[in-house]
């Protein structure tokens, strides 16, 4: 009976951080898929969520769900001023200067939050309580129920959001071509300012939702991005499904390996598996198949 | 080309004259850093500005090289120039491994993967305790000797590790004022027209990211024999990150950028320790700005506004070499 | 000298080019034609190797060239020129001819570290070489200047230039007139001709009518992907599939009237 609940355990924590890792995935393809750039701030967005919400808590004494509004809504600005005034005027949008002003943004972003909020960790209270369920014999808490729950309310609104909605498909047209998106009168430019602020929101949504977990601090960003740009990589660059199906695969098996292998290269697995996508698949799984430059 | 000679020449004389005047250790030390991060960062302008390609994960070369210099004297009391060479080789090897794949295609995988590489060996550096001596590091590594004398402090560590910087520059210089030079130029400028002049353009793409990842190594290498101790808090994805910002803001399409944007960034936290806290902040504000405003850096700004201080590498010369 | 057997190539849904054969006599001149959109560029890129094609063969000098990457197309001496300038605008003049010159020297980079007397030396002639071309295509004054301060014109010039630097067996010049005024083209199809003189095999897409049909031993006509006509430029300029491909282009009817 033992090793199914372990497993049981393991996939229950692997399939949370998944959600967590999916939604921040998601950020980058979105922003991918309507600039090719790719955006190594993504990580601070989901700290900012967390910790904008961690501290206008005590400050302001609003309700939790106020709380977790105004963060999410803060970071979504904050995501939007990045795009006017770091990208937007950039004059030679290569790739190694995006890279370069992403990264730039990145830290600022977080030194500027270092300056604000000080290095300390701080707690979020959980959505609802902190008793744990027991589900058969594996133990869940309801965050994590949030968190999963969560994920999948975002996935299915972005789904709809891009089938549906006249943006959604402004958007998807200008991931397939941006000149012709234009001729048909969308304007690029606020697509672009738009992928922003969604990512951003998606970002700080996933940020919420795993600050009563783990915690939050001024730079909880930085891994926690890059692991969800592991997973958009694994997915596929440019894919949505692709970037979820890659968070959780990427939680799982971090998960897994921490568990069964060993915690102390827990880090190194969703790196690792970028380096073998990279390696043997650059699509990612539902990627499309890469021109050789 | 002869400019750039001239100009190597003047710091030359400027590094081994000043300590005949300038006794202060802590200069010695500051100017040390410099020469160490100048090697790493000198390597990544080679890669940034000449082949334009990022790496993120350039902080690990550096441990790889610090990290192999340190167990083969340390554990297998190799002599440290031969571990020096063996570091090399090996890093050189690994970045090959790496680069294969990935700079067939497009630019940003190379960034990718190098983020990869470098967050993986990190965790490497703290995992393996046993031959790293995990997150506490390891110390005891002997230091560098030639012709009888011990490189065992500041003073003479000083002129080593300037001897090598200037000896590598001085390769560079020759690097970038050749054939190769100017064929990596045509690829950051125009791959695909540099493809069909002859030029081959995954090779050599391939041959700059292991020469700079060699840079890192050397330069790790020569760390690990000053400080006679590692541990692997240098070597993370921060570090690589301003390794990048000290290319940038010194320019980097100039070798002398690459001395520049080290110089500053890492004699900058010395004299305002009390900005310690501003300095993500800073880092940030400053790669974005010279990215915007002055995309060439410092070494583009002072080449724009003195026709005597010309320093920027693409000058022609149309006479004989 | 060249060959083209059976070249198709389709981009997703769209066939570029279809079942296009032809082949051209070292010292040809061949014109190729077509509206816009025909195929053309593609028909190039696939030559000099920048993809390969879906279907069929490119021989070279009997040697099967098709998989070969763009380097290794130059080694064989066969360069190009492009649609949209390609020019080094991050170098000078001269630089972009000394670039041109990649092939002519040999030094690998231990030689270029150690700057060696051999690498000295081939530097030298290289140097020496990309001069000589460059007075000899006008632009000498301009060796030192930014390349992109140069007139439209100029750099036209200046890529048809770096194309010719190592000396190639095979030219392929993608619209080189395009963009030019009428002393421009003049210039440039005397500068042409001349080449002939020197045995250089050239195919030049073109849709200056009067460049190609004055130049051309021969002409090759596309369009939507298919090879259309070919032959003698007075007997294409007759063929009614030809005019039907061009009704409406204002270059081909005012070339009839000639």
């Amino acid at each position: 009976m033992e090793w199914h609940n372990q497993l049981a355990q393991y996939l229950v924590t692997g399939v949370t951080t998944g959600a967590i890792y999916a939604l921040a995935a998601l950020g980058f393809t979105i922003i991918y898929n309507s600039t090719e750039i790719i955006n190594l701030a993504q990580g601070e967005f989901v700290m900012l969520g967390g910790m904008i919400a961690a501290s206008i808590l005590p400050l302001l004494g609003v309700p939790l769900w106020m709380a977790v509004i105004i963060a999410i809504a803060a970071a979504t600005v904050v995501g939007m001023i990045f795009e006017r005034l770091a990208i937007r005027p950039v004059k030679n949008p290569s790739v190694l200067n995006l890279i370069i002003i992403t990264i730039g943004g990145s830290i600022l972003i977080k030194g500027v939050a270092m300056l604000i909020w000080g290095k300390d960790d701080r707690p979020l209270r959980a959505f609802t309580s902190t008793q744990p369920i027991h589900v058969f014999s594996t133990v869940i808490t309801p965050q994590s129920i949030w968190i999963m729950a969560g994920t999948l309310l975002a996935v299915v609104l972005l789904h709809l959001f891009y089938e549906y909605s006249i943006t959604g498909k402004a958007l998807r047209a200008c991931a397939y071509n941006r000149k012709a998106a234009r001729l048909c009168g969308v304007s690029v430019e606020r697509m672009v300012l738009f992928s922003f602020g969604l990512s951003a929101m998606l970002g700080a949504f996933a940020g919420v939702l795993v600050a009563p977990i783990t915690f939050t601090s001024y730079d909880v960003g930085t891994m926690l991005g890059l692991k969800g740009f592991c997973a958009a990589i694994l997915g596929g660059l440019g894919s949505n499904p692709g970037a979820v199906l890659g968070g959780l695969v990427i939680g799982t098996l971090e998960s897994l390996g921490a568990g069964y292998l060993s915690s102390g290269y827990k880090d190194a697995i969703a790196f690792s598996i970028m380096l073998l996508v990279l390696y043997f698949k650059p699509a990612g799984i539902l990627g499309k198949q890469m021109e050789k430059v | 080309m002869k400019r750039d000679w001239l100009i190597w020449l003047g710091a030359a004389i400027l590094i081994f004259a000043t300590p005949s005047f300038i006794k202060s250790p802590y200069f010695f030390t500051v100017l040390i850093f410099i020469a160490i991060n100048g090697i790493v960062v000198l390597g990544l302008t080679l890669l940034m500005g000449f082949a334009g390609q990022v790496s993120l994960g350039h902080a690990g070369f550096f441990g790889l090289g610090a990290y192999f210099s340190a167990i083969l004297t340390y554990h297998y009391h190799f002599d440290p120039w031969i571990a020096m060479v063996l570091a090399l080789v090996a890093t050189l090897f690994i970045a090959s491994l790496l680069g294969i794949p990935t700079l067939r295609l497009h630019g940003h995988y190379l960034a990718m993967a190098t983020l990869g590489l470098g967050v993986v060996l990190q965790i490497i550096f703290k995992e393996e305790v046993e031959l790293t001596g995990g997150p506490s590091g390891m110390g005891g590594i002997p230091y560098l000797k030639a012709f009888g004398i011990s490189f065992s402090n500041d003073y003479r560590f000083y002129f080593l590790s300037w001897a090598f910087m200037l000896l590598l520059l001085g390769l560079s210089i020759n690097l970038v004022h050749s054939r190769i030079g100017r064929a990596l130029r045509a690829i950051s400028q125009n791959q695909v027209a540099a493809g069909t002049l002859g030029i081959p353009v995954s090779r050599l793409k391939l041959l700059i990211f292991a020469l700079s990842a060699g840079y890192a190594s050397l330069a790790g290498s020569l760390y690990a024999h000053y400080m006679t101790f590692v541990s692997p808090g240098p070597f993370g994805f921060m570090a690589s990150v301003k390794m990048v910002a000290m290319v940038v803001i010194g320019g980097s399409t100039s070798l002398w950028g690459a001395l520049l944007g080290t110089a500053l960034l890492v004699s900058l936290p010395e004299l305002l320790t009390k900005l310690q806290d501003y300095e993500m902040f800073v880092y940030g504000i400053i790669m974005i700005l010279v990215m915007i405003f002055a995309p060439k850096g410092l070494a583009g700004m002072i080449g724009k506004v003195g026709s005597l201080a010309r320093i920027r590498l693409k000058e022609p010369n149309a006479g004989t070499g | 000298m060249l060959e083209l057997v059976e070249i198709g190539k389709s981009f997703g849904g769209v066939r570029a080019l279809d079942n296009v054969s032809f082949a051209l006599e070292q010292g040809e001149i061949l014109g190729l034609i077509g509206p816009n959109g025909a195929g053309k560029t593609t028909l190039f890129n696939i030559i000099s190797g920048i993809f390969p094609p879906d279907q069929g063969r490119v021989r070279f000098q009997g040697k099967d060239i098709t998989r070969l990457a763009a380097h290794k197309i130059a080694r064989l001496n066969i360069f190009r020129t492009f649609q949209n300038l390609s020019i080094f605008d991050g170098m000078t003049v001269l630089e972009n001819l000394l670039v041109g010159n990649h092939l002519v020297g040999k030094a690998g980079i231990f030689s270029a570290f150690l700057k060696t007397p051999w690498e000295r030396r081939e530097e030298r002639m290289i140097q020496r070489r990309a001069l000589n071309l460059l007075a000899e295509i006008g632009l000498a004054a301009a060796a030192n200047l930014p390349a992109k301060s140069l007139a439209f014109g100029k750099l036209r010039l200046l890529e048809l230039g770096r194309a010719l630097a190592a000396g190639p067996q095979l030219l392929l010049l993608d619209e080189p007139a395009a963009g030019l005024n009428q002393r421009e083209t003049e210039e440039l199809m005397a500068f042409l001709a001349g080449l002939r003189e020197k045995e250089i095999t050239i195919i030049v897409i073109e849709h200056d009518m009067s460049l190609v049909m004055e130049l051309s031993d021969r002409v090759v006509v596309l369009d939507q992907g298919k090879k259309i006509a070919e032959g003698r430029p007075r007997e294409v300029q007759q063929n009614p599939a030809v005019l039907t491909a061009y009704l409406g282009e204002d270059d081909w009817i005012k070339s009839l009237r000639r």
